[in-house]
């Protein structure tokens, strides 16, 4: 207890300094709507996620879905499945926008209880959260690690 | 360096008064906008590219932009950029580009309007500061053509083979721009502007090649229709923490404008929210012409992340002219080796 409390208290600290970003223990997992039948590896969710791919691998459309910049669960998706930090992904991401190549790039819904809520009402979408968030309204496609 | 193209620009103000009705009915309206705030400072008696000086100035290297982009129909969509940069006296406000897209499928598009000219890697990003590490892409590479969009067609096609994603973008168009020269300004014409672009890479290496010519005309220096060329090839590497930037582009004109070739190359790395980096360039024009522009410089700079969406950036930039000649300054200096330092705050919104 004392140790999770310490822990918790560390990460505050180093998210609030912005100074590094540790992996953090709970893992990550991305999430389809229930409907969703897909098999996807880490490469095919990074394509889509980066706009590279606009379907899933059956041929359905995907609408990716970010959580807000800061989240927890945002960074350990990006540097684990995505396999490029947040710094990386923003650079990226201004170069195709203001190329006028913006186009299927994540749309930023909230935390990832409002990820949760969006994924399980939208057929096409795919999204992250912790895994300690998954419940039977939207369907786990991915777990990393 | 900011484009000038008056039946353009009476065009676009035509298309933006009847835009936000279109946005106004679009809730699929998207907004995004950047701000760099740069201040540079030679040590030069002679006035640099876009204005550096041996006074502190905020004006090259300041400019906010705004992106509206909205879908018309299912396969048409809007986008325009309104750009306000202290490049001008003032800082006036201008459509920079404006276009309608039409989707063709999945993976083609065709674009009509005032499009962006994909010459180099940054060519259509130019004025973000926070999409590139340095203050401003080297000018030994970005001076070679100095226009940033045309008004006429582009097409664009992606695909993939296996890892590697490609894209093709052939375009053609027409341009005219006021280019500013110490001995007075030259109006410049060019016309039959045909060119393409073509990108290919994976996750870590990007290559980009592009060619274009086209018929120029600057009555000033007694140039009529005549052949202008251009090429450039450019590659990426962003692996790990490592980030390797290199370009080349060479500039074919007849008569008094000098032909001329350009390079750099660029290693950064990625420690946390820093990216330091140091660049090689030079830029060489042909010996017979009194415009002739040589130099070599060499930039140490660092990038550092504030927050999500802002970058801090300062860099130093000691530039060498070669054989005499003023490169990229507007008269020649009295002494060959020039320090330039630069900081900018970059953001997006």
């Amino acid at each position: 207890m004392k140790t999770m409390k310490l822990k918790s208290l560390l990460l505050g600290l180093t998210f609030t300094l912005g100074l590094i970003t540790f992996p953090l223990q709970a893992g990550v997992v991305v999430i389809g709507h229930v409907s969703n039948n897909a098999s996807l590896d880490s490469k095919q969710i990074a394509r889509i996620f980066l706009g590279k791919a606009t379907k899933f691998p059956g041929g359905a459309k995907a609408a990716p879905v970010d959580q807000a910049p800061g989240s927890a669960a945002r960074t350990d998706f990006y540097n684990k499945v995505v396999g490029k930090g947040e710094a990386k992904v923003k650079a990226y991401w201004n170069q195709r926008i203001f190329a006028g190549k913006g186009k299927g790039r994540p749309k930023e819904i909230g935390d990832g209880a409002a990820v949760k809520s969006w994924v399980s009402s939208h057929p096409k979408a795919i999204g992250y959260i912790d895994s300690s968030l998954v419940d039977d309204s939207v369907k786990v496609l991915f777990s990393a690690d | 360096m900011k484009v000038r193209d008056r039946k353009t620009l009476r065009v676009i103000a035509t298309f933006l008064l009847a835009l936000p009705v279109t946005l106004l009915a679009n809730e699929d309206l998207s907004i995004n906008g950047f701000l760099s705030v740069g201040a540079s400072k030679s040590d030069a008696d002679a006035v640099y590219y876009e204005g550096i000086a041996d006074e502190v100035s905020f004006e090259p290297d300041t400019v906010v932009g705004v992106q509206f982009s909205a879908p018309v129909t299912e396969m048409v969509s809007f986008t325009t950029q309104l750009l306000a940069s202290g490049n001008k006296d003032t800082y006036d406000l201008a459509a920079d580009w404006a276009y309608a897209d039409f989707s063709v499928g999945d993976s083609a598009s065709i674009r009509a309007g005032r499009v962006k000219l994909p010459v180099f890697m940054a060519s259509e990003y130019l004025e973000v500061g926070a999409a590139y590490p340095w203050v401003r892409p080297p000018e030994e590479v970005y001076s070679v053509v100095p226009v940033s969009a045309f008004s006429g067609v582009s097409a664009h096609y992606t695909g993939n083979f296996g890892n590697f994603d490609f894209s093709i973008e052939p375009y053609y168009g027409s341009h005219t721009e006021d280019i500013p020269q110490p001995t007075g300004v030259l109006s410049s014409t060019v016309r039959g502007f045909t060119g393409a672009s073509l990108t290919l890479g994976n996750d870590v290496f990007t290559l980009r090649a592009g060619g274009l010519q086209g018929q120029l005309t600057i009555p000033e220096v007694g140039l009529d229709d005549e052949e202008l060329s251009l090429f450039s090839v450019g590659a990426r590497i962003d692996w790990e923490n490592v980030l390797i930037l290199s370009e080349y582009a060479s500039r074919d004109i007849p008569g008094i404008v000098a032909d001329s070739e350009g390079w750099y190359a660029m290693l950064g790395y990625r420690a946390g929210k820093f990216l330091p980096h140091v660049t090689v360039a030079q830029l060489d024009t042909d010996e017979v012409t009194p415009l002739a522009q040589k130099q070599k410089s060499t930039t140490v700079g660092v990038q550092y992340q504030l927050d999500y969406s802002t970058l801090l950036k300062v860099e130093w930039k000691n530039i060498e002219l070669q054989e005499g000649s003023a490169g990229l300054f507007s008269t020649l200096p009295s002494d060959d080796k020039i320090s330039i330092f630069s900081a900018s705050v970059d953001l997006t919104f």
